[in-house]
């Protein structure tokens, strides 16, 4: 697709080249929603939205990046956001903490579609403990180790340097090891 | 479970993502988005409609003679009410310390 006169060709009416995005994207964003909000449902939702924001924001789009990084950044905000409205829910106001049953922990269990049969127990483990760490650990790892991408294109997508993924990557793992330690450890009696 | 097995697990649940295809979002994406947008586009109308008869002419400019009339209206009334219940609150007042009542030495003496 040329990148090029992408935001002429929708700035035109030309519906076309949106819905060669939405198809050529669609993937990509659901993926990159799911391993951070971990519900297929609400992943749904918050990628229908990334679209939408993409049509309604492409005069944004000024072609300094990679339309697909550009893309990726938008799905990665509306999901942080997404999940940031969803603690302040959970935690409420005073007067509903004070009042209100103390909550169920929401179900802990979130089984990735793509994982590998043999390994979906431990992708859910993986999952579990990656809600844990830190938010930009979990995207630079998200993106690097789920995801698939390079370096490179973390980098670009977090809008920071090589050697700052890089750093990020090994703190994500060293605390990743510590968390799933302390799991097996208590699974194990 | 001694640590040998359990770091063999841990590196395993960190790698367990690395051969995993990618999940994709359920069928006819592209109709939902477009559906979703319509809702959003009509929803858009509706409240530029609703601006759109608030700020015309016809009606922006009686509605606003209308508030001015009642405002004065209202400013009209509530004077004539102070100036009323000044002479009301004198008359409660004298009763209170039964000012007007047979209190004088004149009353006193001329009560049967």
């Amino acid at each position: 697709m040329n990148q090029a006169n992408i935001t002429e060709r929708i700035k035109n009416g030309d519906t076309s080249v949106f819905a060669d995005i939405v198809e050529q994207y669609q993937g990509l964003v659901y993926n990159a929603v799911l391993n951070i909000v971990q519900n297929e449902p609400d992943a749904e939702d918050i990628t229908q939205e990334v679209f939408i924001d993409v049509y309604e924001k492409i005069d944004d789009y000024k072609g300094e990046s990679q339309l697909g990084t550009w893309i990726y950044r938008i799905a990665i905000n509306k999901a942080l956001d997404f999940e940031k409205r969803k603690k302040r829910q959970k935690n409420g106001g005073l007067l509903k903490r004070i009042f209100s049953v103390k909550e169920e922990d929401e179900p802990i269990s979130f089984y990735h579609p793509g994982a590998s049969l043999d390994n979906k127990e431990k992708a859910s483990v993986l999952f579990k403990a990656l809600k844990q760490l830190p938010e930009k650990q979990q995207i630079a790892f998200t993106l690097l180790k789920v995801d698939g991408l390079s370096y490179d294109e973390v980098a670009s997508i977090m809008e920071t340097s090589i050697s700052a993924v890089e750093s990020l990557i090994v703190r994500a793992k060293s605390s990743l090891k510590k968390i799933l330690e302390t799991y097996y450890l208590q699974q194990n009696g | 479970m001694d640590k040998k097995k359990i770091d063999k697990l841990v590196e395993e649940t960190i790698n367990s993502m690395d051969d995993a295809g990618r999940a994709m979002p359920a069928p006819f994406l592209m109709t939902r988005i477009n559906a979703r947008m319509s809702k959003e586009i009509e929803k858009a109308n509706y409240w530029e409609k609703a601006i759109g008869f608030l700020t015309r002419p016809a009606f922006a400019f009686p509605a606003l003679a209308l508030v001015l009339i009642i405002n004065f209206w209202m400013m009209q009334s509530s004077s004539t009410n102070t100036k009323k219940s000044g002479f009301e609150n004198q008359l409660v007042v004298n009763d209170g310390y039964s000012i007007n009542s047979a209190t004088s030495l004149f009353d006193i003496e001329n009560t049967p």
